[in-house]
């Protein structure tokens, strides 16, 4: 009796260790009855082939039911629980190469005490040598008395707990061992019989297929959560599309940088194709052929319309749905701050381009105008003391001749001055090279195409590409037109009644029966009265209430140093037009 | 130079404005003096007389806006004017914020120039007035002896003598002998007057000693 001891092997095939079958039941008749076990709760008592369709379809159903890991666990612990007649039961998952305890299930008068926990093996108290065994063989051990003699006799769990009667079952599921559960009773021997085992094992692969797919589900959860998070944090528009031009959905992301709602998107069915400006829809097809073939969009910038037909500069990537070919995932990106910020930096560069180039001429008018301001304010109070002189009774002939004195040579004085500045300019090393105007023309008008825009002044270029080249200080010559664009935009600043239009012109013309090439800058402006035509040239001569009346003056100064000629003159209807004349170089005569 | 006639002060490192300046000034009849730098006219004495300066904003060395800050912490500071080649305005702003009477950019208008210095000189005429009236109160309250100062603060407070002689702890009689010495030291007929005179040298009623309250 002592050494009593059924081991059972998975396929159901019994083995003993010390006797047949036959001889067993013989010898111990007594192991043939089902005598009621003090278990927990009622157990099943009929052999498989007669057990209650009902109870096998409720175990079934309660297990195959759960989908929420934790709960499967629960009703799988229970149900094992209640119908083995186990008093203690463990239900371990293979994690990674080593087991760890899911959950254990223990019986306290008519209550079963199911906590989930997580734990490794060493923690919890089990009979590691069968664990290891029904792991590797992935057969079950039954032991109807574990107090008796059997191969895991020397297992220290058993020598210790004095466990009588222990069931080990894999669960596999497609040949994969999913788990194990491990059930044990301490007080009494032969519980787990084969009628309970049978059903035993219907809910362990029942079971197993439960976990596996709550595994899985859970894993899905995961990875849509994951997925999910990445829709939802809005970081980038992401959009479902198909290749019939459909959005089928849309994160908030993307339906905010195109500006529509949500009950836009169900109600209107705005398609990717239908946001897409006609520029673009080249573009888009070499995508929609790159996904065809490869799967993937590499990024690309492109436009979308917004709801109120403004567009967003957007940088749009995409991947088919793997095994679909017609629907896939895009991600968008709004470049619209990138965007502002390379105008910003190009308008920035433009405007220091322009203002280094300015200051130059705005530095040299500002010395010569302090240096010719100064006798200027001398003549000006001399000749005031002067009248005074004069007013006098008697007038005061001497003071007034002394004043007058001093005016003539403070005149002169200024005039000097000038003079000085004019031969500098003239001695200004001038670096000419041939060089074609409309390249000038063209690079002053990049550097005031922020300037216009900004105040809304129309542009029109006529300029003939067939002139010959001049010879010219690019930079000089730069100057001169910047100055001239910039007096015509300033002359418009106040008109409101009429278009404002800066027209540029380049052209061929005839300069004293040379070949020159005329560049006009004609504006919509105030215009030049009689009195300006005659001193707007002068030096300190301005409109302007700032003005320093330079600009102009060193104009001329420069034009004149090539070889040319700077007029103006006021337009038939409104506004000036200044215009300088070059002649052109040598080797374009021949 | 007879001394109480107004002058002007020229300071201007341009010697062609230098000398045009002087003679637009004398043109019209005032007396006018120039230097060439700011260092000049702080080191020269200054007749008693109502004066102004006509001064050049840029000069090397001391320039215009540092001699107008030097001048503003003087016993007796000079009217302004201050005249630019190139003003701009946060200079201006300093200028005038510093008490400048006018500034102007050259070439100026002769007249403004001239308004600036006549306007400027009945600043100065009315605040050197204004200095010896003060000087002389000064003079006269420090001609009163202790306890006919203590009667003039009282009084001035609006005290009737009754209460002043309760302040003092003297009689009626001695306050009303003390009130007659102070009108008569301060060169007033009436309490008014007095009143004016007490806010010029800086006496109210304001610091009188907490009245007796029994």
């Amino acid at each position: 009796m002592a050494n009593l001891c059924r081991f059972t092997v998975c396929a159901g095939l019994r083995l003993t260790l010390l006797h047949e079958p036959g001889e067993l039941d013989q010898l111990y008749p007594q192991l043939r009855e089902e005598e009621p076990v003090p278990g927990p709760t009622s157990t099943i008592g009929a052999s498989v082939e007669h057990l209650d369709l009902a109870t096998v379809i409720k175990v079934s159903q309660a297990v195959s039911g759960e989908i929420v890991l934790g709960k499967l666990i629960d009703t799988l612990m229970r149900t094992a629980i209640e119908h083995a007649g186990a008093e203690r039961g463990l239900l371990i998952l293979p994690q990674g190469v080593e087991q760890r305890i899911e959950a254990e299930a223990t019986t306290s008068g008519d209550t079963i005490i199911v906590r989930l926990r997580e734990a490794t093996m060493a923690e919890a108290a089990m009979p590691e040598s069968i664990i290891h065994y029904v792991v590797r063989t992935r057969e079950s051990v039954i032991l109807d008395d574990a107090s008796a003699q059997h191969p895991f006799s020397a297992d220290t769990y058993i020598r210790q707990q004095h466990a009588r009667s222990i069931l080990c079952l894999p669960l596999i599921n497609q040949a994969k061992l999913i788990g194990l559960l491990y059930l044990e009773n301490k007080l009494a021997p032969h519980v787990f019989t084969p009628t309970r085992i049978a059903v035993l094992k219907l809910l362990a692969s029942q079971a197993a297929i439960s976990l596996e797919n709550t595994r899985l589900y859970r894993d899905l959860t995961e990875r849509e959560a994951k997925i999910r998070r990445l829709v939802d944090a809005n970081i980038m528009g992401i959009f479902i599309w198909n290749l019939q031009g459909e959005i089928i959905e849309a994160n908030e992301a993307f339906l905010h940088m195109v500006q529509y709602s949500r009950e836009d998107l169900v109600s209107d069915r705005p398609g990717w194709t239908d946001l897409t400006p006609a520029e673009w829809r080249d573009r888009d097809e070499r995508a929609v052929a790159e996904v065809k073939t490869t799967g993937t969009v590499q990024p690309y910038e492109k436009e979308f319309f917004r709801k109120d037909g403004s567009r967003v500069p957007v940088l749009v990537g995409a991947a088919v749905f793997e095994g679909s070919g017609n629907e896939g995932v895009a991600f968008v990106l709004d470049l619209s701050e990138q965007k502002r910020a390379e105008d910003a930096l190009h308008q920035a560069q433009a405007e220091l381009a322009r203002v280094s180039r300015m200051t130059t001429m705005e530095q040299l008018a500002a010395s010569i105008a302090h240096e010719v301001n100064q006798p200027l304010a001398a003549v000006v109070t001399s000749g005031n003391a002067c009248l005074n002189w004069l007013s006098t009774s008697p007038p005061n002939l001497r003071k007034a001749r002394d004043a007058v004195e001093r005016i003539v040579r403070d005149g002169n004085r200024a005039s000097d001055v000038l003079k000085r500045v004019r031969a500098l300019l003239r001695k200004a090393p001038l670096i000419k090279s041939s060089l074609n105007v409309n390249e000038v023309i063209q690079e002053v008008l990049a550097l005031v195409g922020g300037e216009l825009r900004k105040r809304g002044l129309e542009l029109s270029a006529e300029l003939d590409f067939n002139l010959p080249s001049v010879m010219a200080d690019f930079v000089q010559l730069q100057q001169v037109l910047l100055n001239l664009v910039m007096n015509a935009i300033e002359s418009m600043t106040t008109i409101t009644d009429r278009p404002r239009v800066l027209q540029i012109q380049s052209r061929l013309h005839d300069l004293a029966g040379r070949s020159a090439v005329l560049v006009a800058v004609r504006d919509s402006g105030v215009g030049l009265s009689a009195d300006g035509m005659a001193g707007v040239f002068e030096a300190f001569y301005s409109t302007k209430p700032e003005g320093m009346g330079m600009g102009l003056w060193i104009c001329r100064s420069i034009i004149e140093a090539h070889d040319g000629q700077l007029t103006a003159q006021p337009n038939d209807g409104v506004g000036a037009t200044f215009q300088f004349v070059l002649p052109a170089s040598a080797e374009d005569h021949a | 130079m007879k001394t109480g006639d107004p002058i002007v002060f020229v300071v201007d490192d341009d010697s062609s404005m230098r000398e045009a300046l002087t003679d637009l000034i004398a043109s019209v009849g005032l007396l006018v003096e120039a230097f060439k730098f700011a260092r000049e006219f702080l080191e020269h004495r200054r007749g008693d007389a109502p004066a102004c300066l006509v001064l050049d904003v840029r000069l090397p060395g001391l320039s215009g806006l540092d001699l107008q800050r030097e001048l503003v912490r003087t016993e007796a500071p000079i009217p302004i004017i201050f005249i630019t080649g190139h003003g701009d305005i946060p200079m201006s702003v300093r200028a005038i914020k510093e008490g400048a009477v006018e500034f102007l950019a050259k070439p100026f208008r002769d007249q403004d120039l001239l308004d600036a210095i006549q306007h400027a000189l009945e600043i100065d005429r009315a605040a050197r007035q204004e200095r010896s009236l003060v000087a002389e109160v000064r003079r006269r309250y420090e001609s009163l002896t202790k306890r006919e100062r203590e009667v003039m603060r009282l009084v001035v407070s609006g005290l009737l003598n009754k209460q002043i002689a309760g302040e003092l702890g003297s009689s009626e009689v001695t306050v009303k002998m003390h009130r007659g010495q102070v009108m008569r030291k301060m060169k007033v007929q009436s309490l008014v007057q007095l009143v004016r005179m007490a806010e010029k040298i800086g006496i109210t009623g304001e610091a009188a000693p907490p009245t007796h309250e029994n």
